[in-house]
C-alpha cells in the first residue's frame, strides 16, 4: 500500500516538474494544427519536403499540434505567397519555398517579394549536376562548352525561366555560349527521361532525379555547387563547375518561411522545431542519399543570407532579360 | 520463370497478416476518397502518407497502391449516381454511367465500371509481372513528339463527341481550349487571360469545371423539369451481374482496346488514367457499331472508360518504380514516399529490393481483387441511394460538389467557379450544346499544347518533326485517317452508288 502510495506521488511530482520545465522551455506553443503550405503540387520536391518534414514531426512527437501540409498551386508561387501573404501576424501559418520564393517575384508583377516574409530556417540546399547520356561524346565540361560554342544545344529542364533554365542561362553568360534551345517540362523526373530517351541533349537535373539512371544510362559531368561533395560516396571526384574555370556557382533553397509580421515567439518555436527535425537522423540520412547539402540557418543570419541569394538572380534574370519591366517587350 | 518465384515471393510478404490489413484498409480508404469528389487519390495518397512513416517500406507501398485502386473503384460511383466526377478520369464514366442509372438501371451502370475494370487491371498487372523492365525502356522512346501523336489521336476520337450540331460542339471545344490556356503559360512563363489577378494564375482545374457543369448544372436542369419526386426504382439482382459479363463478352475487341491502350498510356510519363479514360471512350465510340448510342446510357460507355483507367493506374507505377518517373500525379506523390523511405527507384530495385518490388506487384493483385469484392458487395446500397427522394437528395449532391470543388485546391474561389459553371452547364444545356467537348477540350488541351510547342523547340519550329520519327508519324497516320473516316466513308458509298448506276442503266 504504502509503496503503491509513494510510486502514485512521485509520477505526480516527476510529471509536475516536468510539466514546469517544458512550460518555461516554450514559452509560445500553437494551440491548433499548423498549417503547412507548399508553394508547388503534390509530388514536386517542396512536397516531398513538406510531407517528410510532417511526418517526421508526427513520428517524434516533436511538436503537440500535427503540422498539415496543404499545397498551392499555380503561378509558379504565386498563388502559396500571395495567400500566406495575406495571413499577416498569423502564428500558424508556414510555408516551406524554394527557389521560384525569389524568382517569382522578379519574373512577374506582384505586390509583394521576399522581403514581405518572416524568414524562419534554411534546412538544406539543393544541388545541380550537368547531366549528359552516357553515349554521348561529350566527357568533360570542356566538351559541352566547345560544342555549344557552335551551334546551339538542345537542353531540358523543369519549368520556364525557374531554376533549371537560371543555370543553363547562367552557364550561357558566362561561358559565353550560343543560346541554348530551352525544353521546359513539368517535372525533375521527366526531364532525365527525354535525356535517357536522347531527346534531349544536356540537364540540368537534380542529384535525386539523374540517380536512378546512373550510371547505367547517364553521365554526371559536373556540379554547380561551391564545393565537391566530399560527403557523397559516389559523387566525391565530380568536379565543380567553378573548378574548371567557369565563374557560376548555384544551389536552391529548401527553406521555411512565415507570413509578415510573424510574433517573435512563434518565429522562435518554428526555429527550434527545425532545428529538431534536422537534427533527427532520418532527415539527415535523407539528405545524404539524395546528395544535399545541409545548412541549417535561422533568424537574421538566414535573412542575410536570403538577401545575397536575391541579389544572385536579380542579376541574372536582368541579363537575361526576364526581370518583368523588360521582358514586357522581350518575350522568347 | 525466375518472375514466378518472385511473384510467389511477393504473394508470401504480402499474405502476412499485417499487411493483408494495412491492404484492406488501404482499400477502404481508397474507395471513400474516390467517392468524395476532388478528393482525388492523388490527395488522398498525399494525405495519408505520413501514416506510413511508422510502417516498413514493403508495407507502406502496399498501403498506398492500394488507396490508389481503392479510389479507382470509388470514382466510378460518384459519377454514375450523381453526375459528379468523384476523380478526373471517371468524368467520361458520367457520360453514359449517369443515364443509366437515371433510368434505373444503377447497379448494371456500377457492375460495368467495376467488374470490366478489375479484369482490365489483372491484365495490366500481368504484363507488369513480367514484362515491367522491356516496357520500361521501350516507354523512354516517347518523347514530347510521340505523347503529341498519341494526344492528336485522342482528338480525333473526339470529332462528333455528344452528337447535336457540329457548330455547336465546336463552339464548346474553343471555349475548353480558351479555359484551358487560362493561368501562367507553361512555355514562356508568363500570365495568360489572368487580368492582372493572382487568384486566376492557378487557371481552371477541369474538376471544378465539369463539378459545375455537369452536377450543378444537372440539378438546376432537373429541378426545373420534373417537380414531382423521381425516386427511380433501382432493383439490383444477380441479373444484372450476368448483363455486364455478356457487355464485356460482346465487346470483347472494345475491352481489349481500352485496356492495352490505358496500360500504354498509364506508362507514359506525364499523362496518367484521365487522357487515357477519355481516348479509350472515344475509341470505343469511334469503332463501335452504334456510335450514336454512346451518351445515351450503354454499359459499353462505362466499360470503355473504367477498362483504359483501372489499366492505366496500373501502368503509372510501372515507370515509377523502374525510371522514377511517375507516369500520373498520384504515381507522383508514391514516388515521394519512396525518396522518404529512404528507397531509390530504379532498375536497381528489382535487383536489391526485391521485397519491396514484389510485395507492391503482388499487392496489385490482392488490392484490386479486395477493391472489386468491396464495390460489388455495396452494389445494393449504392444503388438504393437512388431511391431516396430528390429534395432530401439534390442538397446532398449539392454540399458534395462545393466541398469537392473546395478540396481540389484548397480554394474558396473554386467555390464560386463551381456555382458559375453550374449556371452556364444549365444555359448550354437548354440551348442544346453539348458539355463533354468542352471538358474533353480543357483536360486535353493544356497537355497537348505543351507537348506540341515542346516538340516545335526540338525541331526549332518545324512540323516535319511529327513525320520523320517512326512512332510518332504512325500515331499520326492512324489519327489523320480516324480524321476523315466520315468523309472517307461518305466518299465511299458515293463511288459505290456510282458503280452501281450503269448497271441500272
Amino acid at each position: 500500500m504504502e509503496t503503491r502510495r509513494f510510486l502514485v506521488s512521485l509520477l505526480f511530482g516527476v510529471s509536475f516538474v516536468f510539466f514546469e520545465t517544458w512550460s518555461n522551455v516554450n514559452a509560445w506553443e500553437p494551440t491548433k494544427p499548423v498549417e503547412f503550405i507548399i508553394m508547388a503540387g503534390q509530388g514536386g520536391g517542396a512536397d516531398k519536403y513538406a510531407r517528410l518534414i510532417s511526418g517526421l514531426v508526427d513520428k517524434h512527437n516533436l511538436a503537440p499540434v500535427p503540422m498539415v501540409p496543404i499545397n498551392k498551386v499555380g503561378g509558379a508561387g504565386a498563388v502559396a505567397m500571395d495567400y500566406v501573404h495575406g495571413k499577416k501576424g498569423d502564428d500558424h501559418t508556414i510555408m516551406i519555398t524554394l527557389s521560384s520564393f525569389v524568382m517569382t517575384p522578379i519574373a512577374q508583377k506582384l505586390p509583394f517579394n521576399y522581403k514581405a516574409f518572416t524568414p524562419i530556417s534554411l534546412l538544406a540546399l539543393d544541388n545541380f549536376f550537368l547531366w549528359v547520356h552516357k553515349d554521348s561524346p561529350w566527357k568533360s565540361v570542356a566538351d559541352v562548352v566547345s560544342a555549344a560554342k557552335e551551334r546551339s544545344l538542345k537542353v531540358g529542364g523543369t519549368g520556364s525561366k525557374q531554376e533549371d533554365e537560371l543555370i543553363f542561362t547562367f552557364f550561357e553568360q558566362r561561358a559565353g555560349l550560343k543560346p541554348f534551345s530551352y525544353v521546359p517540362f513539368k517535372g525533375g523526373g521527366t526531364v532525365a527521361a527525354n535525356l535517357v530517351g536522347k531527346h534531349i541533349e544536356a540537364s540540368v537535373n537534380n542529384p535525386s532525379e539523374g540517380l536512378p539512371h546512373y550510371p547505367s544510362k547517364l553521365r554526371a559531368l559536373a556540379t554547380f555547387a561551391e564545393n565537391r561533395h566530399t560527403g557523397s560516396k559516389q559523387f566525391k571526384e565530380l568536379p565543380t563547375v567553378k573548378e574548371l574555370g567557369y565563374d557560376i556557382s548555384y544551389q536552391m533553397m529548401r527553406g521555411i518561411f512565415g507570413p509578415p509580421d510573424m510574433p517573435k515567439e512563434a518565429r522562435e518555436f518554428y526555429a527550434g522545431l527545425m532545428k529538431k527535425v534536422f537534427d533527427l537522423r532520418d532527415f539527415q540520412g535523407f539528405l545524404g542519399k539524395n546528395v544535399l547539402d545541409a545548412k541549417y540557418l535561422k533568424g537574421d543570419d538566414f535573412a542575410k543570407w536570403v538577401e545575397k541569394y536575391n541579389k544572385l538572380h536579380v542579376e541574372v534574370m536582368n541579363k537575361a532579360g526576364w526581370a518583368k519591366d523588360t521582358t514586357a517587350r522581350l518575350s522568347r | 520463370m525466375e518472375s514466378l518465384a518472385n511473384l510467389a515471393y511477393g504473394f508470401d510478404l504480402a499474405f502476412s497478416p499485417y499487411n493483408l490489413f494495412v491492404a484492406g484498409i488501404g482499400v477502404l480508404f481508397g474507395v471513400i476518397i474516390g467517392i468524395l469528389p476532388g478528393l482525388g487519390g492523388t490527395s488522398g495518397v498525399a494525405i495519408l502518407l505520413p501514416l506510413t512513416f511508422v510502417m516498413p517500406p514493403s508495407s507502406a507501398i502496399v498501403f498506398l497502391s492500394c488507396i490508389y485502386w481503392g479510389a479507382l473503384f470509388g470514382g466510378a460511383i460518384t459519377s454514375i449516381l450523381f453526375n459528379i466526377p468523384g476523380e478526373p478520369w471517371s468524368v467520361a464514366t458520367m457520360f453514359d454511367g449517369h443515364p443509366m442509372a437515371t433510368s434505373g438501371r444503377a447497379g448494371q451502370a456500377l457492375g460495368s465500371a467495376f467488374v470490366p475494370g478489375f479484369f482490365s487491371a489483372l491484365i495490366a498487372v500481368l504484363l507488369f509481372t513480367f514484362f515491367a523492365p522491356p516496357l520500361a525502356d521501350f516507354a523512354l522512346r516517347f518523347g514530347p513528339p510521340e505523347n503529341f501523336a498519341v494526344l492528336l489521336l485522342a482528338f480525333s476520337t473526339f470529332t462528333g463527341l455528344g452528337g447535336g450540331s457540329p457548330a455547336k460542339a465546336f463552339a464548346v471545344t474553343a471555349i475548353g481550349f480558351m479555359l484551358a490556356t487560362v493561368g501562367l503559360d507553361f512555355v514562356t512563363g508568363r500570365p495568360r487571360l489572368t487580368f492582372g489577378s493572382i487568384t486566376m494564375l492557378s487557371g481552371f482545374s477541369f474538376i471544378t469545371v465539369s463539378i459545375g457543369l455537369f452536377g450543378i448544372g444537372e440539378i438546376l436542369y432537373s429541378a426545373e423539369e420534373t417537380l414531382e419526386i423521381k425516386g427511380v426504382r433501382a432493383r439490383v439482382g444477380l441479373k444484372d451481374f450476368t448483363v455486364v459479363l455478356q457487355t464485356i463478352w460482346r465487346n470483347i475487341a472494345s475491352f481489349f482496346t481500352g485496356t492495352l491502350l490505358g496500360f500504354w498510356i498509364g506508362i507514359m510519363p506525364g499523362t496518367g488514367a484521365t487522357p487515357a479514360s477519355f481516348l479509350s471512350y472515344g475509341l470505343a465510340k469511334k469503332l463501335s457499331r452504334h456510335p450514336e448510342k454512346f451518351g445515351t446510357g450503354i454499359p459499353e460507355g462505362v466499360m470503355a472508360t473504367e477498362t483504359a483507367a483501372h489499366a492505366a493506374g496500373i501502368g503509372a507505377l510501372l515507370p515509377m518504380i523502374t525510371l522514377g518517373i511517375p507516369g500520373s500525379p498520384t504515381a507522383a506523390v508514391i514516388l515521394g514516399g519512396l525518396y522518404i523511405w529512404g528507397l531509390l527507384p530504379g532498375p536497381q530495385l528489382f535487383t536489391e529490393q526485391k521485397e519491396f518490388v514484389w510485395g507492391l506487384i503482388a499487392s496489385m493483385y490482392i488490392g484490386n481483387a479486395m477493391g472489386v469484392l468491396l464495390c460489388l458487395f455495396l452494389v445494393p446500397f449504392f444503388a438504393a441511394i437512388m431511391r431516396i427522394p430528390s429534395p432530401i437528395l439534390t442538397p446532398i449532391i449539392v454540399l458534395l460538389s462545393l466541398i469537392g470543388a473546395y478540396a481540389v485546391n484548397n480554394s474558396t474561389f473554386d467555390i464560386w467557379l463551381v456555382l458559375i459553371f453550374g449556371l452556364i452547364g444549365y444555359v448550354f444545356k437548354k440551348l442544346n450544346y453539348p458539355l463533354a467537348p468542352l471538358v474533353v477540350a480543357l483536360v486535353l488541351g493544356d497537355i497537348t499544347e505543351e507537348v506540341l510547342r515542346q516538340s516545335l523547340i526540338l525541331s526549332n519550329g518545324s512540323i516535319s518533326i511529327f513525320f520523320t520519327r517512326p512512332i510518332a508519324a504512325f500515331f499520326v497516320a492512324i489519327a489523320v485517317t480516324l480524321f476523315f473516316l466520315p468523309a472517307l466513308a461518305r466518299f465511299w458509298r458515293w463511288i459505290e452508288g456510282k458503280s452501281l448506276l450503269p448497271a441500272k442503266g
